[in-house]
């Protein structure tokens, strides 16, 4: 089979394969109940209506879900990016004693996945008594953020040649200036893309947010929209309009910004 | 007398740089430490202690709402004899295994495929990291509805196709379905192992590729002389990350079958989640999950050393 | 870095934060309540405005937080755990024997008195899940009955009679396959939902197969019968093929579509498909029709599984008013309207209303003797939590699907239930 074949299958395949399901989501969303149930139409919407978005905005949480998702998530970014650039820094930067120790450390902690914290995560909440608002999983989701933001931004430093710095040094800077003035300006497609990392992740997350929150208004996105099908009788129309609608915001920050995020996966895997 | 008298003035600024040091390497140290305080602090109180009050949990029956009472290893060995956990433990390895190998599949031929600065190949690499962006949840339900036993577009569409006859069970025949969470979890995470072997792919030196062109070597050839053995450490660092977080993925499986028909899709989350949650024995929960453990230490020795050796190699 | 953005950045940090964090607490008298997200959107608009309005009379605002049957101990866990339990709690069958066992119940014997002067005595059996060393933890709401849905006009084409027993239910089945009407009739899911556990509790205790005695203690789960009920409902997914595997899959909502879509002629289900059909002007609406749940030989012993209680927590501050608003909310007028609203969901428990109009029906009829015959979880015992557990944690339903899914035979399957049910009552044992 010669190169070109082979690259036109596998382009075509890929192609098929991630277009197929949004065009379910879409086509689903556009559906009436009726429709659904009966399999009427099964490709092309027929009758073509919009009453499943409109339903999510008058009749549940939606837009209730989407404020919790967006404030959890903006936060839980700016926490990490916080916390997580100032140890990449200090990791690549400077030279202290148990430097590689506690770089290893913060690596391994990447290897504690939620599915095995979730419950004791959320019993040491309950002792400290913070439970069930959207700060706890401000909290939580640094936890699984920070190191990865590390490993990442740990790349980026890297790559920024030490002489400039070092200039800097020299002329009377201090360590923080530089690391102000010249290494995250220059790290900034690093901290970007590692920015949407922390976004999208704290976006999609589902088990914390399931556990941790009990009160029904400060459900995010995931859990409200996995309560669409519990119930005795799942609105698969009203259900894909809210898992269109949720996937919107990710996938508008990534259309302008793919970029980064490509390069934030380059830099991590190739360098890190 | 002159000569010693005269050296402190050349000397002055290099003598000048060195005090400057070595205060400079107090103050580097200290920022070190301050700047890493608040890792520190993270790992300290949300990782480490909920994860050695973990290890301690598994070691307790804790049921929910009675206090904890100390049982040894109890947990872990009434888990080892019940049949269901060893099929929980089994789910697991195929899950993760078959997962892995699909991505690392569909990854290397989607690198292979765009590797070539062609036009609209950087597009098309952006459509294919969709997948990796979509809320999880979102991918998960999705997937269900299109495996819908009669109105799913799987089956809708294969039976117009004339491929099958009457509807696949996809979610309750217990092989398809695993298979079915397995294509749920390789369509999103295809992208992640695709982007990473394709930027990886494109720092291989060009000549290596002329110079073999030259030499008569077919675009196959190149691609598993040159291509291949150049991402190796890529490929290690992107399966071991994939295979950690797929062992314990909770999601898919959860939105999907609940770890159903019977256990057949049960895997160690969900089988965590099901036993803290359900049946409210939050001691055997975490020796569950506990079980995940040695995999992941072995995974990670295992590939650290590999890494070294190429390091080393190299 | 310069000023401007880094201004900016502090703000929308501090903002974010502020948002997030939890609101203080106001001053006024603030109650909570949890209740079940039902099937039925109208009869929950019903219980809201009751709910509201109660809340008003006794000078209180009421904040109501719903859940499903699927996340109901999701949320219980947590607010067990963290000791915060809502002023007003709705818990299901199980739920007053669990957290009655762990003291977290008022006594609510007095309400339970009240509300027998507005609404008549309690049917006894609903007592078992509510009613723990002679005093009252919960106060029963209404119950869901689980019957059993069938195809009228299916059954008339092959010339059967609606079956009594589940052997009757496999022969239609299989005579409505062999007609090529439907491809798999047998709606039956033994799943971890209601649809799952509750039949087999009706199963197992309709052949005689209970595993404790009449004060609740284990005594075994008899095999034999046991082994019996199974082999009388697995053949439908393994040899007579009337069942789909996929249907094993089904959440709760599973079986109403497949019904609904006319893929099944049987079905488990409360009576929200009665009210689908009916709100959505459903063609098949004329064919559907309801049955008691068969008997089997040791009698109709049907579970009684969706019983919705009102309980008192103790965390809650505000006793008093709590006591209040179930007291309105169970009161004569309040109850009825939630009754007549609720599409032949709620069935009271408390006897006066049964023999309201609003049952006189042929569908009514039968609503009321299904739970007029249902017995409580842990029978012929009390609800106690072991019995709780072994009905949350599926043991019986996985019974089931071993023989099915992992093709284990009956006597091993009951083997392995029964191990699970000992190991359950020996570390809960009845007090």
């Amino acid at each position: 089979m010669s190169a070109r074949v082979f690259r036109w299958l596998v382009v075509g395949f890929l192609l098929v394969l991630v277009s197929g399901p949004l065009y379910w989501i879409l086509d689903t969303s556009f559906k009436t109940g009726r429709q659904i149930l009966m399999s009427e139409a099964i490709y092309i919407p027929k009758p073509f209506t919009i009453e499943n978005y409109l339903y999510l905005f008058e009749e549940t949480r939606f837009a209730r879900w989407l404020r919790n998702s967006a404030a959890v998530a903006v936060a839980s970014t700016i926490f990490s990016l916080a916390i997580g650039s100032a140890g990449a820094y200090a990791l690549t930067r400077l030279r202290f004693p148990g430097r590689r120790a506690f770089g290893a450390l913060v690596l391994i902690t990447y290897l504690v996945p939620p599915g095995l914290m979730f419950i004791p995560l959320y019993r040491t909440f309950i002792q400290i008594g913070y439970t069930n608002s959207l700060g706890t999983l401000i909290l939580a989701y640094p936890t699984f953020l920070v190191p990865f933001v590390t490993w990442l931004l740990m790349g980026f430093f890297r790559s920024i040649p030490r002489e400039l710095e070092e200039a800097a040094l020299v002329d009377g800077a201090t360590r923080l200036q530089t690391l102000r003035r010249i290494v995250l300006p220059l790290a900034a497609p690093g901290l970007l893309a590692a920015g949407l990392f922390c976004f999208t992740l704290s976006w999609n997350e589902f088990l914390y947010a399931l556990i941790f929150i009990a009160d029904d208004n400060l459900r995010t996105l995931p859990v409200g929209l996995s309560e669409f099908v519990v119930s005795d009788f799942a609105f698969w129309g009203q259900l894909m309009a809210a898992a269109a609608l949720a996937s919107l915001p990710v996938v508008v920050v990534y259309i302008y910004l793919h970029k980064y995020m490509v390069g934030g996966l380059t830099a991590g895997a190739v360098k890190g | 007398m002159s000569k010693i008298l005269a050296q402190p003035a050349a000397a002055a600024p290099r003598a000048r740089a060195l005090a400057w040091h070595r205060v400079n390497r107090v103050q580097e140290r200290l920022l070190g430490y301050a700047l890493i305080i608040p890792i520190a602090l993270l790992i300290l109180l949300l990782i480490a202690y909920p994860f050695f009050n973990a290890i301690w949990l598994s070691l307790t029956e804790k049921m929910v709402g009675y206090p904890a009472h100390f049982v040894g290893l109890r947990n872990y060995v009434a888990l080892w004899e019940s049949a269901r956990f060893r099929i929980v433990a089994w789910n697991s390895v195929v899950y993760t295994v078959g997962s892995i190998g699909a991505k690392v599949v569909i990854g290397l031929a989607m690198a292979a495929a765009l590797q070539k600065a062609a036009r609209g190949n950087q597009l098309l690499r952006g459509f294919l990291l969709l997948p990796w962006v979509i809320p999880t949840v979102v991918i998960a339900l999705t997937w269900r509805w299109l495996l819908d036993l009669y109105r799913g577009l799987v089956n809708v569409g294969l039976h117009d196709l004339g491929i099958i006859g009457s509807g696949i069970h996809w979610l309750g025949n217990p092989d398809l379905a695993m298979l079915s969470v397995i294509m749920a979890n390789v369509w999103r995470g295809f992208p992640f192992f695709g982007v990473s072997f394709l930027a990886a792919m494109q720092t291989v030196p060009q000549d290596l590729y002329d110079a073999a062109s030259v030499d008569g070597a077919s675009a196959w050839q190149q691609f598993w002389r040159i291509s291949l053995p150049s991402i190796k450490g890529v490929v290690a660092i992107v399966t071991l990350l994939s295979t950690i977080w797929t062992l314990n993925d909770f999601n898919i499986v959860y939105i999907m079958t609940r770890g159903g028909p019977g256990a057949a899709t049960h895997i160690f989350a969900t089988y965590s989640y099901e036993l803290g949650i359900q049946s409210q024995r939050w001691g055997m929960a975490m020796a569950a999950s506990m079980y995940s453990l040695p995999v992941i230490a072995l995974l990670i020795v295992f590939v650290v050393r590999y890494l070294h050796r190429e390091e080393s190699a190299s | 870095m310069r000023q401007a953005p880094r201004r900016i950045l502090t703000m929308t940090l501090v903002l974010a934060l502020v948002w997030a964090l939890p609101p203080a607490r106001a001053a006024d008298l603030k109650l909570t309540l949890w209740r079940l997200k039902t099937y039925i959107p109208p009869a929950d608009k019903i219980l809201d405005t009751t709910a509201q309005d109660c809340a008003k009379k006794i000078g209180a605002e009421v904040q109501i937080q719903t859940y499903t049957f699927d996340d109901m101990w999701t949320k219980y866990t947590a607010a067990i755990e963290s000791k915060t339990l809502p002023d007003v709690a709705e818990l299901d069958s199980v739920g007053p024997a669990r957290l009655a066992n762990l003291g977290r119940l008022s006594d609510v014997s007095d309400l339970v008195g009240t509300v027998t002067k507005e609404l008549g005595e309690l049917a006894p059996n609903a007592e078992g899940a509510v009613k723990f060393g002679g005093r009252f933890y919960a106060v029963p709401h209404y119950a869901i009955p689980l019957i059993l849905f069938y195809r009228k006009d299916l059954l008339e084409k092959v010339g059967a009679q609606p079956p009594d027993t589940w052997e009757g239910i496999n022969e239609i089945s299989a005579k409505i396959k062999k007609a090529g009407l439907q491809d798999f009739p047998q709606g039956f899911p033994w799943n971890r939902t209601g649809d799952g556990y509750d039949p087999a509790m009706s199963l197992l205790w309709s052949y005689g197969a209970a595993w404790v005695d009449k004060s609740g203690k284990y005594i075994g789960l008899p095999k034999d019968k046991a082994v019996q009920a199974i082999k009388v409902v697995t053949p439908a997914y393994l040899t007579d093929k009337t069942s789909a595997f996929d249907f094993l899959s089904w959440s709760g909502s599973g079986n109403n579509e497949a019904f609904m879509a006319g893929k099944i002629a049987f079905t488990p289900n409360g009576p929200s498909i009665l009210f689908q059909e009916d709100s959505t002007k459903h063609p098949l609406r004329k064919d559907t029709a309801i049955k008691m749940m068969p008997r089997g030989p040791a009698g109709r012993n049907l579970a009684l599984t969706f019983v919705m209680n009102w309980a008192v927590p103790v965390d809650g501050k505000q006793q008093k008013e709590a006591r209040a608003l179930v007291a309105c909310i169970m009161s004569k007028d309040k109850f009825t309207a939630y009754m007549t609203g609720s599409f032949q969901q709620a069935v009271p428990l408390f006897k006066n209303l049964l023999n309201s109009d609003y049952w006189n029906n042929a569908d009514g009829k039968v609503i009321i003797e299904t739970v007029k015959l249902g017995r409580p979880v842990g029978w012929p015992g009390p609800t106690t939590p072991a019995a709780a557990e072994v009905i949350s944690s599926n043991v019986l339903t996985d019974m089931m699907t071993r023989v099915i899914v992992d093709k284990v035979t009956p006597e091993k399957a009951v083997e392995e239930a029964d191990k699970r049910i000992k190991e359950i009552y020996d570390r809960l044992p009845p007090k």
